[in-house]
């Protein structure tokens, strides 16, 4: 990229950034993603039309294509995605309220923390995809054992990208506020709450993909309903192209839960544009 | 609530009255747990209405000093008396400036100080108008819908001049206000601070390691030694007012009392 040196992108640095033609920049970025997606399916297709890839276990694009068409059209991929939807919505509110308020409790009673500390972390550091048996044995085939699994993930997520954006609050603004006469209600809400919400919302974005997992793994391992179940049932059948189809809807389920928390936070946090891309 | 008894020492001169809105210092020490206390026996009284800069170099406990009258600091010994009652942090007559403006990122300009106004008591109709008539006074009424990022930092500075003026408090403890900012910006800083300190005459303590400024600002400067030696020199500015930061710098009497303020803080460094 060219850097034109006129007097005003030299004098500011933040203009002479968005001088770099963002839009242009833009269309060629969405160009090359087009064109690398074309390319894998490129690739995915010729593999199978010159047999060096075998229909049977990796079908092929136009297949999958036809299959995810097909299954829009069965009731039995709605009643299924129902199951699944509301499984990861239920964990997935369940845990950011039971997570932020956790986090909220022992960040203000060290103590309590000191104790709990090493268990959580404990409990963390579990494979929670191993406890999903334990949890269908302990909580039934129904519904409820997948959000628990899918909670026993987001959780912790939650938890501590809360306590994380809890941490080492502005001394000066909380100096200041307390000069102010600031009680520790007011200081909590004005304070200490807006200024860990980048932090949560980091948290958020991982927790609904994590959630989803844990849904969708949890129907795998047993249950009545759900895209977990579909998948299962299609791996079976060796229907590669269905099961192919099931995962881009979740994709796309996924994509569209990312999307509406990025709106959220994108409202909520206009002020601080662009800090919370944490990666991963 | 402690009731201001006076200590045997430094308070000779009678009692200090529930509505007064001087400050007094008597025989203060603190010593943080240190062999050698930052402050020792330190006496000092600011007259109620009075403009008075301790002045010293980094190291010498004039912000100690400042955070002992706002009641963020305990004294070892000896007693401190802000309004007719001992310090303590959050009162509603005492306002501190912190030398970082401290205004939240996720609040607008006029949001920050009707923030404060809030945290004051302030009833919710009456904000916004107060608020915008203090952020006029310092020149930023236009900015009053921008978040903080927008500003320079000499802007955020004044937003946080008019967020202290408009709680109103009759006591303003100031530490190092305009330490970060260019030299330009400072003289149309200091000045905005006296018009908004002329318009009520509230007593005001000023911590600067600018003599210059101190000399601007105050009625009475006090300088301190390095290293604990507490106050050393105080010069009283004998300057008309009102003042201008720039008129000011061509003024023979003004380097007279920049040049003995600077004596005596190179003699408290030997």
């Amino acid at each position: 990229m060219t850097l034109i040196e006129s007097p005003e992108n030299v004098s500011a640095p933040a203009r002479a950034l968005r001088t770099q033609r963002p839009g242009r920049r833009r269309h060629a970025v969405l160009l090359l993603r087009v064109l690398v997606l074309a390319g894998a399916l490129l690739a995915w297709q010729a593999a199978v039309s010159f047999d060096l890839a075998d229909p049977a276990f990796v079908s092929d694009p136009r297949t999958v294509v036809i299959a995810l068409w097909e299954l829009l059209g069965t009731d039995e991929l709605w009643s299924n995605l129902r199951t699944t939807v509301g499984e990861v919505l239920i964990a997935f509110g369940i845990s950011t309220v039971l997570g932020v308020a956790a986090a909220i409790y022992l960040d203000r009673h060290a103590f309590v923390n000191a104790i709990f500390a090493p268990f959580l972390t404990a409990l963390n550091s579990m494979p929670r995809i191993a406890l999903g048996p334990l949890f269908i044995l302990w909580f039934g085939i129904g519904m409820t054992s997948k959000v628990v699994l899918a909670m026993s993930l987001g959780f912790f997520i939650v938890l501590v990208a809360m306590m994380g954006g809890l941490k080492n609050v502005d001394r000066d603004m909380l100096l200041m506020s307390r000069l102010h006469g600031a009680s520790d209600g007011q200081l909590f809400w004005h304070v200490r709450l807006p200024w860990a919400l980048p932090g949560l919302f980091a948290g958020l974005r991982l927790t609904i993909v994590y959630c989803t997992a844990g849904a969708v793994i949890g129907e795998m391992i047993a249950a009545r309903s759900g895209l977990g179940l579909l998948l299962q049932t299609y791996s079976s059948q060796f229907n590669i192209a269905n099961v192919l189809a099931v995962l881009l809807i979740l994709v796309a389920l996924v994509s569209l839960f990312t999307g509406i928390i990025e709106l959220a936070e994108r409202r909520l946090l206009r002020w601080s544009a662009g800090s919370t891309d944490v990666p991963g | 609530m402690m009731q201001p008894i006076q200590t045997s020492r430094g308070a000779a001169d009678g009692s200090v009255q529930a509505s007064d809105n001087g400050i007094r210092l008597g025989a203060v020490t603190v010593g943080f747990g240190r062999e050698r206390p930052v402050l020792s026996d330190v006496d000092l009284t600011v007259a109620p209405g009075e403009f008075v800069s301790i002045v010293g170099a980094s190291g010498c406990g004039k912000t100690t000093l400042l955070n002992v009258m706002a009641g963020l600091v305990e004294v070892d010994s000896g007693r401190a008396v802000v309004g007719g009652d001992a310090p303590r942090a959050g009162r509603s007559d005492i306002a501190y400036i912190l030398s970082r403006h401290a205004l939240l990122p996720w609040k607008s300009v006029a949001a920050n100080v009707e923030y404060a106004l809030m945290l004051s008591g302030v009833k919710r109709s009456a904000r916004p108008a107060k608020a915008m008539a203090y952020l006029d006074k310092v020149g930023l009424a236009p900015a009053a819908h921008l978040l903080p990022s927008a500003l320079s930092q000499g802007m955020r500075q004044r937003v946080a001049l008019a967020r202290a003026f408009a709680v109103e408090r009759s006591i303003y403890l100031l530490d190092e206000p305009f330490s970060a900012l260019d030299a330009q910006t400072k003289l149309v800083l200091q000045n905005q601070l006296l018009s908004l300190w002329d318009a009520d005459r509230k007593t005001v303590v000023f911590v600067t390691h600018d003599i210059g400024e101190a000399v601007v600002l105050s009625d009475r400067i006090v300088v301190m030694a390095a290293q604990g030696g507490g106050i050393i020199a105080e010069i009283e500015v004998t300057l008309s007012r009102p003042r201008s930061s720039e008129d000011l710098q061509e003024s023979l009497e003004y380097h007279e009392l920049y040049r003995r303020a600077w004596h005596a803080l190179r003699k408290g460094m030997a």
